[in-house]
């Protein structure tokens, strides 16, 4: 199986990440090896066999509702790299 | 003996006598960190004057019936503690400082532990080596030109450069026992859930666990006890009941029975000098009077490619929280949003990790999902099988840590088969979600060899009396650096 250089700036853009032209050949190098080592788990006959999930819990973990404390917004919006008053700050997401 | 190879069990020893105080404990470890570790760097971020100030009071409180009351450690960089830098060592997280600490670290502040600082890893602990840190190299203390192996690295180097009495790392796929193993230390995975996993930046959720790093097996028991346990805030973590990992140390060991899977020894990758190192290892356990048996885990040898299928999946989607928005990396100039978030994202991403990212959602894809994720986590429910028959006959598996010793710093980087091989024996463990520990046995050409043992889900406690009795039985982990010249072990 090969990735080729289309389909890893395809799925940069999924990731919605830039990807420099130098870093989309070796991606696109490393990746095409990869998928082949992969095509070694097709030798596995899977029939029927159930995914596992979780590695071991088989069960729902629930909890009741409860309400606590939680961080100061101040302290939350510490580490944003734009914020104004208690808000995150982005750029306009409405098209005029 | 230096203040700076004390073990944690010894210091709590003078501490308790008033021989030593927590204060002159932690001056001694960064008067060792600065003579040091400019030469290995381990530690991205020191926390002196907090340390310091927790060390005080720890002495004026006095009481060390905690055994880790004013004893200085480390912490892996993926671990959030509060107002203090938590990096994963990656561009993206370069400032970011968390607002509260991880479970782990918050049991550890009750004891009145004394954190020295943080460690280094590969970005998002995305590698086996620390080379793809965003700051720096860290070197092995063995052989300063080879890696201390990975993710871990920083924290495995400096216990076992005594720039540390033990510390904190996080193993997906042998982050904890690899570097362990290259590092001649003692590293133990727990068993998935035993360790609350809160506050620690995740790599892949089904996978993660949080372990102690220390000089020996008591002290490997010693931090166990402190940060194992259920946590309601994470909902993964295990309500079973903790054992008593000290006391089982001593428990007796004739007639244990001990799996060793054929197809770890049985193939190419493996060095001569780490077989014989095990098989010998091996052979203590039965002088010992352990039953030891060749079994066969016959799916092991698809694992490797399971469980990268896995991490890639699983991390692509963690690493979509880092958006350049709420903390992290922002770019300076973009146009609207979504240039925004690619931006951000590329710039804050090293190239393995956007390797990572884009492998993962192309297996995350609807036409792939069948196919790759689906299919590892059948191939996942297999290895939980292998392993779940073989414990039905045995009470331990053991296997080498690793195939090979430390490789030379820059060797395997430009090669990632080559990387991935490193992992072939611990991510097998870390898919069955069981416990492992690597514990040293034995050296090639001054480069340590590590033991790995693999219990029962929750049965830490057998691994611990195995490796105590081990440990008991050899000196592997008394063997001292020899440090080259020029670079004093006095201070």
């Amino acid at each position: 199986m090969i990735m080729d250089k289309d389909t890893v700036e395809r799925m940069a853009d999924i990731a919605h990440m830039y990807i420099s032209e130098e870093e989309k050949n070796r991606i696109s190098k490393e990746l095409s090896f990869l998928l082949e080592c992969f095509d070694k788990l097709n030798q596995v006959d899977t029939e029927g066999v159930m995914p596992t999930i979780h590695p071991i819990t088989d069960r729902n973990i629930l909890r009741e509702d409860v309400v606590w404390e939680s961080l100061p917004i101040e302290e939350v919006l510490k580490n944003s790299p734009d914020k104004d008053n208690r808000f995150f700050r982005v750029p306009r997401i409405i098209e005029e | 003996m230096k203040l700076h190879e004390l073990t944690i069990n010894k210091a709590n020893e003078l501490l308790k006598k008033k021989e030593i105080k927590s204060e002159e404990l932690t001056s001694a470890l960064f008067n060792r960190i600065d003579s040091f570790d400019g030469k290995i760097k381990a530690y991205v971020t020191l926390d002196k004057d907090r340390a310091l100030e927790a060390a005080r009071l720890a002495d004026k409180k006095a009481d060390f019936t905690q055994p880790l009351t004013g004893i200085p450690m480390a912490v892996k960089d993926n671990i959030c503690t509060k107002d203090l830098k938590t990096t994963c060592c990656s561009k993206m997280l370069e400032n970011f400082v968390p607002p509260y600490d991880a479970t782990v670290i918050s049991k550890l502040k009750d004891t009145n532990a004394v954190i020295l600082g943080k460690t280094n890893m590969d970005e998002f602990a995305m590698g086996s080596s620390t080379e793809s840190s965003f700051f720096q190299v860290t070197k092995n203390p063995w052989n300063l030109e080879c890696v201390p192996g990975g993710s871990s690295g920083g924290s495995a180097a400096a216990v076992a450069a005594d720039e540390s009495l033990y510390a904190l790392g996080s193993d997906t796929g042998g982050s904890i026992r690899q570097p362990a193993a290259y590092c001649g230390v003692v590293g133990l995975k727990p068993t998935y859930g035993r360790v609350s996993r809160f506050g620690v930046a995740a790599l892949a959720s089904t996978m993660d666990a949080i372990g102690p790093i220390t000089k020996d097996v008591t002290d490997c028991a010693i931090v166990l006890s402190a940060i194992a346990g259920i946590d309601s805030f994470d909902p993964t973590s295990s309500d079973i009941p903790l054992s008593d990992y000290l006391k089982c140390l001593h428990d007796e060991l004739n007639g244990i029975k001990i799996g060793i899977p054929k197809e770890f020894l049985d193939n190419d990758v493996i060095d001569k000098d780490v077989k014989d190192a095990f098989l010998n290892a091996a052979k203590i356990y039965e002088n010992l009077g352990c039953i030891c048996e060749e079994i066969s885990l016959a799916n092991a040898e698809y694992a490797l490619w399971a469980y990268h299928i896995t991490v890639a999946a699983e991390s692509s989607s963690e690493l979509g929280q880092y958006d350049g928005i709420r903390y992290g990396h922002r770019a300076t100039k973009y146009e609207d949003l979504k240039d925004l978030y690619k931006k951000s994202r590329g710039e804050g991403f090293g190239t393995e990790v956007k390797r990572r990212i884009i492998l993962g959602t192309y297996l995350s894809d609807a036409q792939n999902y069948d196919k790759y994720y689906l299919k590892a986590q059948k191939i996942r429910t297999l290895i939980k099988k292998d392993f779940e028959n073989a414990f039905n006959k045995y009470d331990l598996l053991i296997t080498p840590t690793v195939p090979t010793t430390a490789f030379k710093i820059g060797e395997k980087i430009d090669d990632p088969l080559k990387m991935y091989m490193n992992d072939l024996y611990t991510t097998p463990v870390n898919l069955a979600g069981l416990p492992a520990i690597s514990i040293p046995c034995g050296f090639s050409d001054g480069l340590p060899i590590g033991l790995q043992i693999i219990g029962k889900a929750f049965d830490e406690a057998s691994i611990l009396r195995a490796a105590y009795a081990f440990e008991q039985n050899t000196n592997y982990h008394e063997k001292r650096i020899k440090w080259e010249e020029g670079f004093s072990d006095e201070l």
